[in-house]
């Protein structure tokens, strides 16, 4: 074996003789080399810096709208809760919401003793209610319109649909002179004047149809345009105008089209005239929910109306066939 | 809200004049100053830096880099330099801190986590290649060269310091900031590790050597 034992002393000098070695590099580019580096390590810091700088304004000023938005939304549930004893007047929406949920748990119980009957949805009486979207300011808003609210006034109702076409809702409007002569004429100017979206509905109104008084007082004719989209969509059409008319005292509507009697609708047919169901004893309770999949939805809460139900409802805050609520003064 | 935007805006705008002709002052005021400094040092310790950082790393490139590290380093506290060591040893230290920086940069996060677990990267790691000056000297020097490596790095650290760099043991001292016996033994140790692996190497050779004249013997 060669060199088997090596003295430390060699090991020393051989240490010693390892080569020198330089760098090549001249003094001007390892400068330059090391100005580079220090503009890179000075820009990267302060960029951070500066974003970071950016995000804690961002996430502040988030923070802060949202604890200025959840303080007003705490305040008004707060003032909504004591509102809901015995006031009528109950413009705001959250107010609104809180007025709807205990309305449902009462009604859920009520519903208990009585029988109900869910397929027949479209039964409606006119017990039904509607939120207002409109803010506090708005006082002409009414919860509910009491048989002694009307004794200078008289009211109007009409059948709106939601915004999911699932349901007509009745919207009752107190109207200060009212003529009952006129009765046809008040309606197509209120389809002119509700503003359907502050109940959560659809704006479904003014129709493009021309409304008169029929042969009678009881009957209401309805003249389409050539082409109307209401012939298409003559279902929704149909269940809105008996809903309405039907609480105006008309029994019966006749349809013409530009002038022709007669309509020729999508889905019903031809048609000259439909008689107006009557009113079935039902109280329908509509409450402004939510669709996990689409947002707001109505819920449909409602009762075949018997006397014993009758009987409660009068006991209670609210009447039978006087309560109308949703309401507004015009 | 509106107000306490506009407060805010105007308190930033404020600071960052205020941070800008701070930094503008103090650039103009300190920039010919500091080029001075590393003109200075350059002339004085560059090579030898350079050469120490080198026989650290064993990489030309690294140790290019970690050279402008160093007067980096220094330039930023140089007026923090008290002078109680000398302006030599003062670079020696600031040099090895920083390739023991480069060292754990290095590292990876699994040596972080596992570091007494083997990834077989002993086997795998490539070896550095042998610089052109080392190359054409003897074998005994080369194979000094490769064993200087497997030391650890305080060994190599006061091998370099003593024998290639020429460092007193006081000044290796310094450098490392130990006591001077520490340095003692560590360079005793240092010697003994490289003794064993230069025979273990040499073995290995002997080994390689005495197979090649025995093929000849066929022939």
């Amino acid at each position: 074996m060669r060199r088997s034992r090596w003295k430390e002393s060699e090991i020393e000098d051989m240490l010693r003789e390892l080569p020198k070695l330089k760098d090549d590099r001249t003094k001007a580019e390892v400068f330059a080399r090391i100005h580079d580096k220090k503009k890179k390590k000075h820009w990267i810091p302060l960029f951070a810096g500066v974003a970071s700088l950016f995000l804690m304004v961002v996430l502040a000023s988030s923070l802060i709208i949202e604890k200025k938005g959840t303080t007003n939304r705490e305040g008004s549930g707060s003032s909504g809760k004591l509102s809901l004893s015995e006031s009528n007047e109950m413009a705001d929406l959250e107010r609104q919401d809180a007025s709807n949920k205990e309305n449902l748990s009462e009604d859920k119980q009520e519903n208990q003793e009585f029988s109900s009957n869910q397929a027949k949805i479209e039964s409606k009486d006119k017990f039904s209610e509607m939120e207002p979207r409109k803010g506090e300011k708005d006082k002409t808003f009414e919860q509910a319109i009491y048989q002694e609210d009307l004794k200078n006034a008289s009211i109007i109702t009409m059948g709106v649909p939601d915004d999911q076409m699932n349901f007509i809702v009745p919207i009752s409007i107190k109207l200060k002179h009212y003529n009952e002569s006129d009765t046809l004429n008040q309606l197509v100017n209120q389809m002119s004047d509700i503003d359907e979206a502050q109940y959560g509905l659809s704006d479904y109104f003014p129709l493009d149809i021309k409304i008169s008084q029929g042969n009678d007082t009881t009957t209401a004719h309805i003249d389409f345009p050539e082409k109307s989209q209401l012939l298409d969509e003559d279902t929704l059409f149909l269940h809105s105008m008996e809903e309405t008319l039907s609480y105006n005292n008309i029994e019966k509507m006749t349809f013409s089209t530009e002038g022709k009697q007669g309509a020729r609708f999508a889905h019903a047919g031809y048609l000259k005239e439909v008689d107006i169901p009557h009113q079935k004893i039902a109280h329908t309770f509509f409450t402004k929910g939510m669709s996990p999949l689409q947002g707001s939805l109505f819920q449909v809460i409602w009762v075949i109306g018997t006397l014993r139900r009758r009987c409660k409802l009068e006991k209670g805050r609210r009447t039978s066939r006087e309560f109308h609520l949703q309401s507004r003064m015009t | 809200m509106w107000k306490l935007t506009e407060f805010y805006n105007k308190i930033k705008a404020e600071v960052c004049n205020f941070c800008l002709g701070l930094t503008t002052i103090f650039m103009n005021g300190c920039g010919e100053m500091k080029d001075s400094v590393f003109h200075d040092l350059y002339e004085k310790y560059h090579q030898e830096i350079y050469q120490f950082i080198f026989y650290m790393t064993k990489n030309r490139e690294t140790a290019e880099d970690l050279v402008q590290e160093v007067y980096i380093r220094v330039m930023k506290a140089y007026e923090r330099f008290e002078g109680k060591s000398s302006e030599k040893t003062w670079m020696y230290s600031i040099a090895r801190n920083v390739t023991i920086d480069h060292f754990r940069k290095q590292k990876g996060w699994k040596d972080k986590i596992f570091p007494n677990f083997d990834w077989d990267r002993q086997l795998l790691k490539d070896e550095e290649p042998i610089p052109e000056e080392v190359a054409i000297k003897n074998d005994e020097i080369q194979d000094i060269y490769q064993c200087l490596n497997r030391c650890t790095t305080n060994q190599r650290s006061v091998i370099i310091l003593r024998y290639i760099q020429g460092l007193s043991i006081t000044e290796t001292s310094e450098v490392l900031n130990w006591s001077e016996s520490k340095v003692k033994t560590t360079q005793h140790r240092a010697l003994k590790a490289i003794k064993k692996l230069m025979e273990d190497l040499s073995g290995k050779e002997g080994h390689r050597i005495e197979k090649i004249p025995l093929e000849r013997k066929r022939n």
